[in-house]
């Protein structure tokens, strides 16, 4: 398989971050009692995560192994402060909607995960697209659930009433936890579904290339 | 190490590199905090541009010279907005959930300008009101209902007045304490804005203005119980600059002079700086001037302190065989004493618990120093009025209950249970309530009438307004017993 269609793969489906990996826990749960605010974290995330990457990959010779923490540390600090400033510039809805979630972001185990195992070992174009892909992969992810527990939590979607059905407890951290769970569990019997039809198809066709020798 | 090798080390090439990144990491914040700075005007814009969806020009309105700080609302600024002649108001409303929250509202005046002739958007910006953890579970429509409902004289009261007898502003709210804050910064508003466009200013009435010689006393935190003929005060007074706060009990008897008087908690503070005494000085000498008070009447305290305790000085101290020194401490505890003498009267001839009363149809016998009340309740919406018979015995407590007349209602409407199902909660707690005092009834009403206090007393919640109903005819019997004995009669009579 090409490199970059893995990279990305892994980062949308294989690696998954928020399903596969359990990364970047603490603001799922905070989050997504409302789409429009998993969303907008989600995005946050791509930006940041793409821009770290790309700038810890290109420092990476640069910087001594011993003090590569925190230079990473304070590299994403400033990354994570100029989204906030942006946001609170330009997305003041959004900056409220985040709340204390955004500075978080400065901890979030992706960012700092993706820098220390992959940018650190790979070159500008790779890491950049691995910020990417495992971006979106959390913000595919936080949306989903997002959506979900604003539409049975909330009876909305991105603000906008649709019903007057509602389960209040999925709008509430232990209800999001709830539906994490359910989600992670679905996800992966899918990927090992998938999987292990990948298996079956390439054990049958190194038995038929086997016979076929032997022929 | 020579400074050759430390230039080559590894040590010097990690400082190097940890400042070179903070440095370039900080000139970059430095230069975007200045490009992406949000000023004070663009986040009012914001705020304006959310309550009317476009930018609008505002003149602020000098309120300098107003009376701002009202019983129910704070008004922090007035703007006009040019564009359409409303006004905007950030409002502080005051008893939300765990302390004030902060609101916009917009103000529409009347076609002649004098006075108020409606309002328009109420928001409840997120920033600022963290203590309102519940804030998100008001939807908008129900903030759309301030508008909708507007009508001259119109009081707020959203999910949270018991006294709402035609029950129009019942709604459930689900942060009724948030809703609560939000209805004072509203009905604040309008009150503000009424004296404001008439050209006037706002004079709150004094709720306490029938008790004597309050000007120094607490009186949300001061209370009092009445045993017998004795009342035992339990006073919180205010400051006296330099002096804080006294916490003092006083019993008055029927003779209507104090008969004790203990401080539980000394005011004075240290004066050594300014060339005064120590603390402990100043709480010797006002040991040594309270105990005076003893036997003393309402007229003794009042020729000391004068017709205005708040300008007392130590003028009347020789003569009355005070000590001066501690005048401020002093004079405090001189105004509780003032208090507890010169108000008896009024305290020992009050009949209390009756806010949820219905007076004019509730009336009471007595035999063989047992009282049976016979108690018609108020409406506490939904909750119809009740009516109920209670015995109360010679120790004051209840001896008997029963509920002649249910008033619960149907809640299936709106989630809650049948009539049924409420007369079953309401009758388990009321049976719980044979043999208790007064101390019970106080610890479970005193949260405003809420069942914050029922799990602790053993109580079901569920049917929480024709419990609290109950709880407060109950309350209202044990409370005035000693009144009751020997003022027979009750219904119209009631004063």
């Amino acid at each position: 398989m090409n490199k970059y269609k893995k990279i990305t793969l892994d980062g949308l489906i294989f690696q998954n971050p928020t399903f596969m990996l359990v990364l970047g826990t603490c603001p799922t749960l905070g989050l997504i009692n409302s789409a429009f605010s998993a969303m907008g974290m989600g995005l946050t995330v791509v930006v940041i995560l793409t821009l770290s990457n790309l700038l810890i990959s290109l420092l990476r010779k640069v910087i001594p192994n011993e003090v590569r923490i925190p230079c990473y540390i304070v590299i994403i600090a400033t990354l994570v402060t100029f989204a906030r400033m942006f946001l609170q510039k330009f997305l003041p809805d959004l900056y409220d909607s985040l709340g204390g979630f955004l500075a978080l972001i400065v901890v979030n185990c992706i960012i700092l995960g993706r820098a220390e195992a992959f940018a650190n070992k790979h070159n500008v174009l790779e890491s950049a697209l691995d910020g990417v892909s495992q971006g979106l992969g959390f913000t595919a992810a936080l949306t989903l659930m997002g959506v979900i527990c604003e539409f049975l939590g909330k009876g909305s979607l991105f603000g906008y009433e649709i019903m007057s059905f509602k389960i209040a407890m999925l709008a509430t951290p232990a209800g999001a936890f709830l539906v994490y769970g359910l989600c992670i569990a679905v996800f992966v019997y899918v990927i090992d579904g998938f999987e292990r039809a990948r298996r079956v198809k390439a054990n049958k066709l190194a038995r038929e290339n086997m016979l076929t020798e032997v022929a | 190490m020579t400074a050759k090798q430390f230039f080559k080390s590894t040590s010097f090439k990690c400082i190097a590199t940890l400042l070179g990144v903070l440095l370039v990491c900080g000139i970059f914040l430095t230069i975007m905090n200045g490009l992406l700075e949000v000023t004070e005007e663009e986040k009012f814009q914001r705020v304006l541009s959310s309550i009317y969806g476009k930018n609008v020009t505002t003149s602020e309105q000098n309120i300098s010279d107003k009376n701002t700080d009202l019983k129910a609302a704070k008004i922090n600024n007035v703007y006009l907005v040019e564009d359409d002649g409303n006004y905007i108001l950030n409002v502080t409303g005051k008893n939300a959930y765990q302390g004030n929250v902060i609101c916009w509202v917009v103000v529409k005046p009347s076609a002649d300008k004098k006075s108020v002739g409606g309002i328009g958007n109420v928001k409840v910006p997120s920033t600022g009101n963290d203590s309102q953890s519940f804030l998100n579970k008001i939807s908008s429509s129900m903030f759309d209902r301030f508008a909708q409902d507007y009508k001259d004289g119109i009081i707020y009261s959203y999910g949270f007045d018991d006294s709402d007898q035609e029950g129009e502003m019942y709604v459930k709210t689900d942060a009724s304490y948030t809703m609560r804050g939000v209805c004072n910064a509203v009905n604040g508003s309008i009150q503000f804005m009424n004296a404001f466009l008439s050209g006037g200013d706002i004079e709150e009435e004094d709720p306490y203005k029938e008790y004597a010689y309050h000007g120094l006393i607490n009186m949300e935190s001061t209370s009092w119980v009445k045993n017998g003929s004795e009342i035992t005060y339990s006073i919180v007074t205010t400051g006296n600059a330099p002096a804080a706060s006294f916490e003092i009990t006083v019993t008055v008897d029927e003779s209507k002079t104090v008969k004790a008087f203990e401080i539980t908690k000394h005011g004075s503070t240290d004066g050594t700086a300014y060339g005064g005494l120590t603390i402990e000085q100043y709480n010797e000498i006002v040991d040594a001037n309270v105990a005076k008070f003893i036997g003393k009447d309402a007229d003794y305290f009042a020729g000391i302190l004068g017709e205005d305790e708040k300008a007392a000085t130590n003028a009347g101290f020789a003569d009355n065989e005070l000590t001066s020194g501690a005048t401020k401490s002093t004079v405090l505890c001189l105004a509780a004493a003032a208090f507890a003498t010169s108000n008896y009267e009024l305290i020992i001839n009050t009949l209390e618990y009756t806010s949820r009363i219905d007076m004019e149809n509730t009336g009471w016998t007595v035999a063989d120093g047992e009282i049976t009340f016979t108690i018609k309740t108020l409406k506490n919406a939904p909750a119809d009025p009740f009516e109920i018979t209670v015995t109360v015995g010679a120790d004051k407590t209840i001896t008997a209950l029963e509920i002649t007349k249910h008033g619960s209602t149907d809640g299936t409407a709106y989630g809650g249970l049948t009539i049924d199902e409420y007369n079953a909660i309401v009758d388990a707690n009321a049976a719980k309530l044979i043999g208790k005092g007064l101390d019970y009834f106080k610890a479970v009403l005193d949260d405003e009438g809420t069942n914050a206090g029922f799990a602790d007393n053993e109580l079901s919640s569920g049917a929480t307004k024709s419990t609290v109903l109950c709880l407060s005819a109950a309350a209202f019997a044990v409370a005035n017993y000693d009144y009751c004995l020997t003022h027979v009669g009750g219904g119209e009579s009631n004063e």
